[in-house]
């Protein structure tokens, strides 16, 4: 009789293990697949959101869509953004691939440049129809949240001293270490600006990188998942990257005020 | 053993294709959807004439763009690493290092504090003097353990501290020379700016009252 039992219960065990591992395995396959196919339901949004602008309807020419004029009308897009811009009382970004600069601007006036380097612009920007590029990029981005590395302001707390020796003992100057530099803005249109220092010198760094980028995928899969099991919405992020040397990174970042605007073209 | 590792290439196939299936169909859709709005047809006249008017848009705007930055000469400062810039329009006159706010609290228990940092956005140079005195704040006093004193008191009064040279930029804050010139190029002071003896008289004699500089 034990002889008989024993692999009906092996059967068992084995079918339901099974059992677990192909949901698991159809759930996996289920959410790649809608990763995957969410750019798609995203530049829906972005052509529905320009088809409802009445007024960027009636403004904007079908011609602009003519490949011999796409470069133009985007560097037109990107000085009148780059104007409205000026118009802001604290330092703004704008990023330009097309001559692979990042500069920060202070009432018009161009303070700091950066060379970019690889820089890689996502599939759903990438094939984004001339007019829908030009209603997108045609004014500065805000930023709704800024994430970073490094501290924004590097504040150090020292508590006053009580007389002149204990003052003598505490006035060393404080040689700040140079962090890991990898920035993350998250700006309106649910679009990402990602970038990372040009160079990884010490195993610090490689895992800051490494840490940072887990993060951002972690968010993106674990938004995708609550997503699908409450029938939410799907966020898709198109995301623009690129590298720049850490000291003009870091300059740049704690330049950036909190309501920070920034000006794109590619 | 064989079994089990073709199953185990079955589960990757299986997951490599709800990778690529879909990457195909986003494919095509995007190359759908941009061809149907690229297909815009114009005549060559209609191109020439849209490509003139935007020409003429972006010379305009450009020009007003170029208004923006001063033809005279203006300072920008990075005071994340300590760095100055001296332009007379859009030409770089000198560029060195400085020293900016050390980003330091000071607390004096729970009622008083003091953040040491430069502040940041466009400023004009307010007023210039030679031969400044610094007339020292509470914090000065605390800082170095020491009781404050009145607010005319002698010991306020610090003569030669500051360099030949001062250039006011508003609610206490100034460009001026240091005798700390080491510390050029580090975070170190109390939110001034300090440029070491030659940048000081150069940008002394080059900024006058009403000159902009652009602090980020």
């Amino acid at each position: 009789m034990e002889y008989q039992h024993q692999p009906k219960k092996k059967s068992l065990a084995k079918k339901i293990i099974l059992a677990i591992w192909y949901t698991l395995l159809l759930f996996v396959f289920v959410i790649l697949m809608i990763k995957q196919l969410s750019p798609v339901s995203k530049i829906n949004q972005f052509l529905d959101s320009v088809e409802s602008d009445s007024l960027y309807i009636r403004q904007n020419e079908a011609i602009n869509n003519h490949s011999d004029l796409v470069d133009l009308t985007r560097e037109e897009a990107y000085l009148k953004a780059l104007l409205e811009l000026s118009n802001s009382d604290s330092a703004q970004l704008t990023l330009n691939l097309k001559d692979s600069t990042i500069c920060l601007y202070l009432k018009g006036v161009k303070v700091h440049e950066a060379r970019i380097k690889e820089p890689e612009v996502d599939i759903i920007l990438r094939h984004l129809p001339n007019s829908h590029y030009l209603w997108l990029f045609s004014r500065p981005i805000p930023v709704r949240e800024q994430f970073a590395t490094f501290e924004k302001e590097p504040i150090i707390v020292k508590d006053a001293p009580k007389d002149t020796i204990e003052a003598a003992a505490n006035n060393e100057i404080i040689v700040r270490e140079n962090e890991p530099a990898f920035v993350h803005l998250k700006m309106a249109h649910d679009i990402d600006l990602i970038i990372e220092q040009d160079s990884l010198l010490d195993n610090r760094t490689k895992w800051a990188r490494y840490e940072f980028n887990y993060n951002i995928i972690k968010e993106d899969y674990l938004k995708t998942i609550r997503a699908f099991f409450s029938s939410g919405k799907m966020e898709t992020h198109p995301v623009i990257r690129l590298k720049v040397p850490t000291d003009d990174l870091v300059s740049l970042y704690r330049a950036l005020p909190h309501d920070a605007e920034i000006v794109i073209r590619y | 053993m064989k079994r089990i590792i073709f199953n185990i290439l079955k589960h990757i196939a299986f997951l490599l294709g709800a990778l690529f299936i879909p990457y195909l169909l986003q494919q095509t859709i995007f190359a759908v959807k941009k061809a149907a709005y690229e297909d815009a047809q114009a005549t060559s006249q209609e191109i020439q004439e849209k490509t003139t008017s935007i020409s003429q848009n972006i010379d305009a705007v450009t020009k007003k763009l170029d208004v923006k930055t001063p033809k005279a000469h203006y300072l920008v400062v990075n005071s994340t690493m300590n760095e100055f810039r001296l332009y007379k329009g859009k030409e770089l006159v000198r560029d060195d290092k400085c020293s900016t706010g050390s980003y330091i609290m000071l607390r004096k228990g729970e009622e008083k504090q003091w953040v040491f940092k430069t502040p940041k956005g466009e400023f004009k140079i307010k007023n210039k003097i030679t031969d400044p005195v610094w007339k020292k704040p509470d914090w000065a006093f605390i800082e170095e353990g020491l009781p404050v004193p009145s607010a005319n008191h002698d010991s306020r009064f610090e003569y030669g501290v500051l360099g030949d040279y001062a250039l006011y930029l508003g609610d206490g804050y100034m460009i001026h020379g240091t005798l700390y010139q080491r510390f050029l190029g580090m975070a170190v002071t109390h939110g001034c700016i300090r440029l070491n003896d030659e940048n000081l008289e150069l940008v002394y004699k080059s900024l006058p009252i009403g000159s902009k500089v652009y602090i980020y």
